[in-house]
């Protein structure tokens, strides 16, 4: 077939201008490029087409078959018609702004046009398309539409159905983007009606997101409804620190207040979207819970007292330790929700006026290694979110990244519709398992073993070499198309990696993970066959004592998929990443946040300086974390609410402003550092964690000297070496990925760390038993982090507070068959250091003989009964008899 | 596209009809077997000359050569569109497997019951008109969309392909080939939206009704069933097919208008002597249909025929001083006519009718029929049917008439326009602008005198 193939750009006419685009472009899309606004409703650029509204329509001429008179143009809709060569588009010819007036017209019939009660008011697209192409008065002399308002589609989310224009953005945001079809229309042609499926409140993350897509107002925000016009408003851009994904945000305020966040776009990061803790949980910069103003405990009581005096007390009382144990006796625990102004003022202090290596910003951590790739010369994060779209297969080890990372996730689910697959590996079954390929339901804490399977697994039958191995096998094979027969490319030489494996099989490995063999095998073979694997972890399992032999695993794993830069761990807190870089990692000789904790409890740290760490509730020993306040002689904490550790055992309390009240910068997870600018003005005596660290230096005599948050930056872009390539203090407002090892984050290869054997097998180190062996009385319980856990960022906000799950203990259905319970019974979790009381789940997400909870739900935490010694411990469950009432209602639900 | 020379002796277009004889006087083929007892059971249909097209195309022809036939034949769809078969069966070819064939058995417009007749009479003709089809498309797997509320036809659809599989004229192997055929028939849930290929296939796969944007086409890869390359025909232009495997291409091409041959089945509602199901030659004069003797027998009490939808409701009217329309495709689109043939329901209004209500309950139809995804569509058919029921309430105006027909133009898309993605708002706008134009005088009666002209006609009678 000598068939030329056909040109990959197309030149038209919009308006009088040519243009050219490549093909498949739609006409709205090739006018926007050349400036020229279409109005849409229903069209999204991130949405699928329904060319539903029909406000888009042009006149579009089509040019005519060769040697046949040209037709005249017809009004075909710019969203979903794709150019042509010699396409004449006539945006605002006659035909189509007559037509554009009758579809307003047709809107706005049964629309109550209560713009001046309507939240959208002001930057309503109806509105705006009303007043640009509408008619002028209308001829609609009969009885409006009347349908449900003020109806909640969620504790979150109102809908008004007459001001529903039908455009179907929110019912297909929810279905192709989070890929939860929580909402539909219902009934049909002209009593349409938005309904939850079965009138079940919306449980997604994600659904915030529609208000914002919503062209007119009959989405809108249970938070801000009535609480501000659109012109009322101030404006700040920022970064959301509810994860590390950090997504980009505008805060809304209002009188000094937040009334609202909206997503910045950002395609980089979080394209358009916010998940809805990011959405609704900022309120909390205005919280009338904050703590005011310094105190400091007298008589074993806080009191409240002047900064001079909080300053000078807590001088005193760490220069004392200083002076009789030496800096060796003070940890520093802090800085994973801070920004990096704050964590480079505290690893200063701690370092230069402390003179402490006991440093570290990750609670409950085992190790000292708080990047455990870095010894491999790798990043914890070793590629940019965007590469997720491009893969093709997606491993997820240890993480719910629905949970942990959301908006993240979006992008993961987007790879996965571009044809990635995705492989879970994880105990208990996670939302993204629904668009799961291969799914490894592995022992808790076995996750070494899974990775030993899975490298023993192309070992067996290794990955083909080079790109070219992917492309050798045609997509899917045209009937009457033969592909032309190409030699197989060489098998990878493995050799190495069956040295560094040692003895291990997959046999053996299925054996002591509890994934069959065979899913080993295929989700190896997945992997091997894969262009662009990727491999996330969670953040849980950096921190985990055997996190250097999953580090050396996942590395041999990722050689061998010929891709080294394709492992990546998840951290764990806002900024975490950007507190590594600041240097709040331990020192030489210093001790991880976890030992800290356990050796102040055991009397050797003296005192603890917490910023922004609330330990008892998130050291993962509630008990030893009690003895660790309670045997230090000093306690510093900086704080943004009055927390249990501050009420137990803080010497003095310093207050601290939040983030929407400071300039700086943040580290996302992929390394990104990004700026925010404050949103609100401070009305409390509350201060800056950077500016209470360089008062304190002073005081203790050796002054850091800062005044501003920009000082900082600049201090830190200069001296931090990954920062060096913005040493100039220019940070675009995209944010830039920055790497500390292996060169520019751009850069496919890399050179390695120092100390890196670049793209070599590394021997795996044997990590510590970790979960109880199997035959146990009891369940293992495994505890993890819901998004809408820590409920303080979230306290000010019932409606937000009604969407975070009552505490609860999720079993399989056979255990609690076993047991004698049933869903939504009050179950008391035991252990031999007490119990906790929380409201039993039953389902089949969790695996039999274990148990899961979340650790950050619920008072109190359900670190009160573990214990340091066993990071997997072995739980009781027993039924607690609650008021009468209730049990019968719980029977009644059986 | 090889076009075959036109038959002998043609009837130029637009001449007076019937004045050449036929060389053969017409056969009914499609409705041969009305009547008779048991005409549905496999049996019956195998005496009458059954499943000999399909053994004859998928034995001794190519795919190709039976596609050449129906086009040689010049088949056009009779689900209203007219698009020819033979070209829609060849682009799906040419795009890559799996292919579907989809039968639009929705028949739901208010008269049109001709698919209905045809099923429950000769099912099996339908399912060899459809293994033929799968066979020059190259398809495994076909699906029968029919109407929810037909559960008669269900039932004996079903039955039919249960006789034809334990026959070996479905499943694997068909007849003694390697060809290989599976048939499911399937039931709407009563939108009349279906009967639009988009709308039937979103439905098929368990979506919402609703008509999807097109390109991609249902022929194309992603516009069809399932994202793939599909056949969409109606029931009648399938069972059209064994008889022009069996009999040749020339057979039917010479029957009728030359440009739209074939044999049809009207459907005759409304004021007639003789109400039913006629079969004729494509291009039948539309008066010889009322008022012939073998047809419907013309108008009781002798009254005046008012109107004519002939392509059931939603097709723009005739009046009855425009009688003389050949019934094919293009001539009733052509002017003065502009309406529709659809798939041939004729409805005839005397002169007792009162436009102005006939209109509003055609409306409420298609209100309520509307989908709502296309909003000059939802609202459109609303607004027309509020501003009628008030005017059939004695409270209309003046302006009103602009209203409607401006309402109504804002909907119509036709000819060039894609004002909504499917036709039900011209279905809904195309009777609404041809009643005030033709018929205004019932309007400004209603009016201007707050009362039914037909009530004052009642009074005086």
């Amino acid at each position: 077939m000598a068939a030329t193939a056909p040109p990959t750009t197309v030149t038209l006419t919009i308006d009088g201008q040519e243009v050219t685009v490549p093909r498949g472009t739609l006409v709205i899309e090739a006018a926007r490029q050349i400036g020229i606004e279409i109005p849409v409703f229903c069209y999204h650029p991130k949405l699928s087409l329904v060319g539903a509204c029909r406000m888009c329509s042009c006149e579009i001429q089509m040019p005519p078959p060769p040697g046949q008179q040209p037709r005249p143009p017809g009004i075909l809709t710019a969203c979903t018609t794709q150019v042509a060569p010699g396409m004449v588009v006539n945006t605002l010819g006659p035909q189509s702004t007559k037509h554009r007036e009758a579809v307003i017209e047709f809107l706005l019939i049964n629309h109550p046009l209560d713009c001046p009660v309507c939240d959208a008011g002001g930057e309503c697209p109806l509105q705006d398309n009303s007043h640009a192409w509408g008619p002028k008065e209308s001829r609609f002399e009969e009885h409006k539409r009347l349908a449900r308002k003020g109806a909640p589609l969620s504790p979150l989310v109102v809908l008004d159905q007459e001001r529903c224009i039908v455009c179907y953005r929110c019912t297909r945001f929810m279905a192709e983007v989070p890929g939860q079809a929580e909402l539909d229309f219902f009934s049909r042609g002209f009593s349409s009606q938005l309904r939850t499926i079965d009138d079940q409140p919306m449980k997604s993350h994600f659904q915030g997101n529609i208000i914002d897509l919503c062209p007119c107002g009959a989405l809108t925000s249970e938070t801000y409804r009535f609480k501000a016009r659109p012109h009322d408003l101030d404006h700040a851009d920022s970064v959301c620190a509810q994860c590390p994904v950090g997504c980009n945000m505008i805060i809304d305020s209002r009188s000094n207040e937040v009334v609202r966040v909206r997503p910045r776009q950002n395609e980089a990061v979080n394209e358009i979207w916010l998940c809805d803790k990011g959405r609704f949980g900022q309120y909390y910069f205005s919280s009338k819970e904050r703590i005011a103003q310094p105190h400091v405990r007298q008589d074993d009581q806080l009191r409240p007292a002047s900064w001079s005096e909080a300053i000078g007390s807590a001088a005193v009382a760490l220069q004392g330790v200083k002076g009789r144990y030496g800096g060796q006796a003070i940890g520093v625990i802090g800085g994973r929700n801070l920004t990096n102004e704050d964590c480079y003022a505290l690893a200063r202090f701690a370092s230069e006026v402390l003179e402490t290596p006991n440093v570290d910003h990750r609670t409950g951590a085992r190790h000292t290694a708080a990047n455990p790739l870095a010894e491999h010369g790798l990043d914890a994060f070793n590629s940019p979110f965007v590469d997720a779209e491009g893969a093709g297969a997606i491993m997820l080890l240890g993480t719910d990244v629905y949970e942990e990372m959301p908006v993240f996730w979006l992008r993961i689910r987007k790879g996965v519709k571009n044809g990635a697959k995705l492989i879970i590996a994880n105990p208990r079954a996670t939302e993204a398992d629904r668009v799961a390929f291969h799914r490894l339901r592995h022992r808790p804490g076995a996750e070494l073993a899974v990775l030993r399977g899975l490298l023993a697994a192309l070992v067996e039958s290794p990955p083909l070499e080079g790109p070219a191995a992917v492309e050798a096998s045609p997509p899917a094979a045209l009937e009457g198309t033969q592909p032309a027969q190409a030699p197989p490319p060489p098998t990878r030489d493995l050799s190495g990696l069956r040295d560094a494996l040692g003895d291990a099989s997959v046999e053996g490995a299925a054996e002591a993970c509890g994934v069959t063999a065979e899913t080993l095998r295929a989700a190896a073979a997945t992997l091997a066959g894969a262009r662009n694997p990727l491999i996330y972890v969670g953040a849980r399992l950096a921190i985990r004592a055997d996190a250097p032999g999953l580090a050396a695993a996942l590395v041999n794993l990722a050689t061998a998929l010929g891709q080294r830069r394709a492992v990546s761990f998840f951290p764990e807190g806002a900024n975490a990443r950007g507190a590594a870089l600041a240097g709040l990692v331990p020192g030489e000789g210093g001790l991880p946040a976890g030992e800290i904790i356990a050796q102040a409890a055991a009397g050797k740290i003296k005192a603890l300086y917490l910023v922004g760490e609330n330990v008892l509730a998130t050291h993962p020993d509630a008990e030893q974390a009690r003895q660790a306040l309670a045997n230090a002689e000093v306690v510093v904490v900086h704080e943004l609410f009055p927390t249990e550790t501050a009420a137990l055992g803080a010497t003095v309390v310093f207050p601290a402003t939040s983030l929407g009240e400071k300039d700086g910068t943040l580290t996302n997870a992929e390394g990104r550092i990004q700026t925010v600018h404050y949103a609100l003005r401070t009305e409390s005596s509350a201060r800056p964690d950077w500016r209470i660290l360089s008062d304190l230096s002073g005081e203790m005599g050796a002054s850091l000297g800062y005044a501003a948050a920009v000082e900082i930056t600049r201090d830190l872009l200069a001296d931090v070496p990954a920062y060096a390539p913005l040493a100039d203090g220019a940070i675009p407002a995209e944010g830039v990925i920055v790497r500390q090892h292996g060169g520019e984050a751009s850069d496919g290869t890399g050179t390695g760390g120092p100390n890196a054997s670049w793209g070599a097998y590394v021997p795996i180190p044997e990590g510590p038993a970790l979960a109880p062996p199997p035959g146990q009385e009891g369940l293992t319980l495994v505890t993890y982090g819901e998004l809408l856990g820590d409920e303080s960022t979230l306290q000010d906000v019932p409606e937000v507070l009604e969407m975070v799950p009552e505490p609860y203990v999720e079993v399989n259905r056979q255990d609690a068959a076993r047991l004698g319970l049933t869903e939504g019974r009050l179950v008391r979790l035991r252990t031999a250091r007490g119990g906790v009381e929380r409201r039993l789940r039953v389902n089949g997400r969790c695996p039999v003989g274990v148990c899961y909870t979340p650790d950050n739900l619920g008072r109190p935490r359900v670190n009160m009964i573990l214990d340091w010694a066993q990071p997997f411990p072995t739980v009781t469950l027993e039924p607690v008899r609650e008021g009468v009432a209730a049990e019968a209602l719980a029977e009644a639900g059986d | 596209m090889a076009q075959t020379p036109p038959p002998a002796s043609p009837a130029p277009d637009g001449a007076p009809q019937g004045a050449p004889p036929p060389a053969v006087p017409f056969e009914r083929v499609l409705t041969a077997a009305m009547g008779q007892p048991g005409s549905h059971e496999l049996d019956h249909y195998l005496r009458r000359g059954g499943y000999v097209g399909a053994h004859k195309a998928l034995t001794s022809m190519t795919p190709e050569e039976v596609i050449k036939v129906v086009t040689d034949s010049k088949l056009r769809g009779r689900g209203g569109a007219g698009f020819p078969a033979g070209i829609k069966w060849s682009g799906t070819r040419g795009n890559p497997a799996p292919r579907y064939l989809v039968v639009n058995a929705d028949e739901s417009e208010p008269g049109t019951y001709g698919n209905r007749y045809a099923m429950d009479t000769d099912p099996h003709m339908l399912l060899e008109g459809m293994i033929i089809c799968s066979f020059a498309v190259g398809i495994n797997l076909a699906y029968i969309y029919i109407r929810g509320e037909n559960l008669h036809g269900y039932e004996t659809l079903e039955l039919a392909v249960r006789q034809a599989r334990e026959r070996g004229y479905l499943g694997r192997g068909l007849f003694g080939t390697d060809f290989n055929l599976e048939i499911y028939v399937h039931r709407g849930a009563g939108a009349y939206v279906c009967g639009e290929e988009t709308a039937l296939m979103e439905s098929l796969e368990g979506k919402r009704a609703q008509p999807r944007t097109r390109p991609p086409h249902p022929f194309q890869v992603g516009g069809g069933l399932f994202g793939r390359p599909t056949v969409v025909n109606n029931v009648e232009t399938l069972m059209c097919v064994p008889h022009i495997i069996v009999r040749g291409a020339e057979w039917f091409a010479a029957i009728g208008s030359p440009n739209c041959p074939g044999p049809k089945v009207y459907c005759v509602s409304g004021n007639v002597n003789r109400p039913g199901i006629y079969e004729a030659p494509m291009g039948l004069l539309l008066s010889e249909l009322i008022f012939g003797d073998e047809y419907a027998q013309g108008v009781p009490g002798g009254r005046a025929v008012k109107a004519v939808s002939p392509g059931a409701l939603a097709s723009p009217l005739i009046s009855g001083g425009e009688l003389e329309v050949k019934l094919d495709v293009d001539a009733v689109r052509a002017p003065p006519y502009r309406t529709q043939l659809g798939a041939g329901g004729i409805i005839v209004y005397d002169d007792s009718v009162c436009m102005v209500e006939l209109l509003l309950r055609a409306e409420q139809f298609f209100a309520h029929e509307s989908c709502g995804k296309c909003v000059p569509c939802r609202e459109g058919t609303h607004w027309m049917v509020d501003v009628l029921r008030r005017i059939t309430a004695g409270r209309g105006r003046e302006k009103d008439l602009d209203l409607l027909n401006n309402v109504a133009g804002n909907m119509s898309g036709l000819p060039f326009h894609q004002r909504t993605l499917c036709a039900l708002a011209d279905f809904a706008a195309g009777p609404m602008m041809s009643a005030i134009g033709k018929f205004r005088e019932d309007f400004d009666y209603h009016i201007r005198e707050q009362a039914c002209p037909q009530q004052r006609q009642l009074a005086h009678a």
